[in-house]
């Protein structure tokens, strides 16, 4: 493509090189290419692109890969396939990955679980960048409970704070869980400053938390008002649990 | 007045980061972006200047950076009282919507490329107002068929926008060797149209195959890319602030990363010297 004089020339130039060289697909910059510039200088640009895209996807999925011996041929199937969107994080391109590769393979129950597993990490990613301040706000939260739970069963009025970062997930096997597990287990993903942590949750507990997610912030007195008599020890040691979890904070 | 002096951030060298030779630290906003920080980036860790280095604003695109990244890369240099922001004179995407390539390219050296990149460099100026923007030249393995040279190109974004440079050394030494131009003229040519100046430094290889030398961050900074440094500062005197290494791979033991920073420094004071001495 010759040197162009209008703007709308110049983004139609600069797209059309984009596009092509994203999926390493090189005739149209080659064409463009100053007289005596070597051609096969693209190819190594968008090689060298790929290659180090086709190197993230693959520690991203690292889980998946285990024992997946056709995953080296779904990476390259992919990057070829699909381009990195703009502005991409790593984390879009390996959530794309995982949609893409479970349309196109045939995965077993249990690579569903990782896949799942991987989706929920991204997603906890996701909701963190959406709500950053919540987020910062409540691991500043958190750096207080090992101070007030000795206080739980004894102060009403504490506050008990849900972890505004979390995703809902189900493992259908036990690929991910312990050897006690019963499945189909209902697990739960959220951060706890910079890591991701995950928990299989009981069903009492699962109805609590939902209670906190639907509810708001509850003090520990007006939760105890929900519970008979005979299940308010039960309920100050799912608190007690869940915050030592990092799943609530208490302020 | 001696530019601070400091490396691009990586977990490998931050044990070193309190050598008194250090005063100055990169951030390189993609590894600094996540989102689920609760800490600055540079911890408790003091330093004279801060810059957030940036791989996405894709200034040669014919679209401006989009807000989201905008606000994300103005969010990170607040948090670590960052004064200066950066990014590569390239382009890495088409549109907002559209593609990412990865890295980099060399935008074609056109009148309509300077108009779209000098827009952009403004919009992304107006943006952050007084925490200034600095354009790195990039270091390519071709470039498209244009109406000017690089440094002609380069020259007039920096004479139209004001912006600093960033002054990439290492970039500079293998374009020229990889595209046969003089090093030291280049930095001569555009020199003059910068009001500020911050730069890099960083070690690659020469590929044999390739018969290019590859910038690649991943060997110490050679020989004649210290002279070309100090040739650097002379020409930019006061005008620069800063100087980074950067690398990537084959990370040095800790002697090394302390060794190269000193080098760094001792070049810079021995450039400066003078100047002092004259007050």
């Amino acid at each position: 493509m010759a040197a162009t004089t209008t703007f709308e020339g110049y983004r139609e130039q600069i797209t059309h090189y984009a596009q092509t060289m994203a999926l390493g697909q090189n005739g149209p910059a080659e064409a463009g290419l100053q007289a005596g510039m070597p051609a096969d200088r693209v190819g190594m640009f968008t090689s060298g692109n790929l290659y180090k895209r086709f190197d993230k996807l693959k520690d991203a999925c690292e889980m998946l890969a285990e024992g997946m011996e056709e995953i080296d041929d779904l990476v390259k199937a992919y990057v070829k396939e699909i381009p990195l969107s703009a502005y991409d994080t790593g984390c879009t391109d390996a959530e794309r990955f995982l949609i893409w590769i479970s349309e196109k393979a045939d995965l077993t129950e249990e690579q569903k679980d990782i896949v799942r597993c991987q989706r929920s990490r991204h997603a906890v990613e996701f909701v963190a960048m959406k709500q950053r301040l919540a987020h910062v706000r409540f691991q500043e939260l958190l750096s207080m409970n090992e101070r007030l739970l000795d206080e739980l069963a004894e102060n009403g009025k504490l506050m008990v704070h849900l972890n505004p970062i979390h995703v809902w997930s189900r493992f259908e096997t036990k690929a991910l869980l312990d050897e006690e597990d019963i499945i189909p287990a209902t697990v739960l993903f959220f951060p706890v400053g910079n890591d991701i942590r995950t928990v299989v949750i009981e069903p009492e507990c699962e109805e609590l938390i939902r209670l906190l997610d639907q509810s708001g912030v509850m003090r520990v007195k007006d939760l105890r008002k929900l519970v008979s008599a005979g299940d308010q020890e039960q309920l100050i040691g799912l608190l007690r649990d869940l915050a030592e979890m990092g799943v609530i904070a208490l302020g | 007045m001696t530019p601070a002096i400091g490396y691009a951030i990586r977990e490998q060298n931050r044990p070193i980061l309190s050598d008194p030779a250090i005063n100055a630290a990169e951030i390189t906003f993609e590894r600094a972006d996540d989102p689920l920080r609760v800490d600055k980036y540079v911890r408790d860790m003091e330093f004279d200047l801060v810059s957030v280095h940036a791989l996405k604003l894709s200034v040669a695109s014919p679209e401006g950076p989009g807000v989201n990244y905008l606000e994300a890369l103005k969010a990170i240099a607040i948090e670590n009282g960052a004064e200066s922001i950066s990014d590569h004179m390239g382009f890495t995407r088409d549109g907002h919507d559209g593609v990412e390539l990865g890295h980099f390219a060399p935008p074609p050296y056109t009148q309509v490329a300077l108009d779209a990149t000098s827009r952009n460099v403004d919009l992304i100026q107006d943006y952050f107002g007084d925490t200034r923007f600095y354009l790195e030249n990039i270091a390519y393995l071709f470039q498209f068929e244009g109406e000017m040279t690089e440094a002609e190109f380069l020259k007039k974004v920096l004479e139209r926008t004001g912006c600093g440079w960033l002054l990439d050394v290492t970039n500079v030494y293998a374009n020229a060797i990889n595209f046969g131009y003089d090093a030291y003229e280049f930095i001569e040519e555009v020199m003059p149209a910068a009001d500020a100046v911050q730069m890099h430094l960083a070690g690659g290889y020469w590929d044999e195959k390739a018969e290019m030398y590859i910038d690649s961050h991943s060997h110490p900074i050679p020989q004649d890319v210290f002279k070309l440094y100090r040739r650097s500062l002379e020409l930019a005197g006061d005008k620069c602030n800063a100087v980074f290494i950067e690398r990537d791979q084959n990370f040095p033991d800790e002697a090394g990363w302390r060794g190269e920073a000193r080098q760094v420094r001792e070049i810079a004071e021995e450039v400066y010297a003078p100047a002092l001495s004259t007050h």
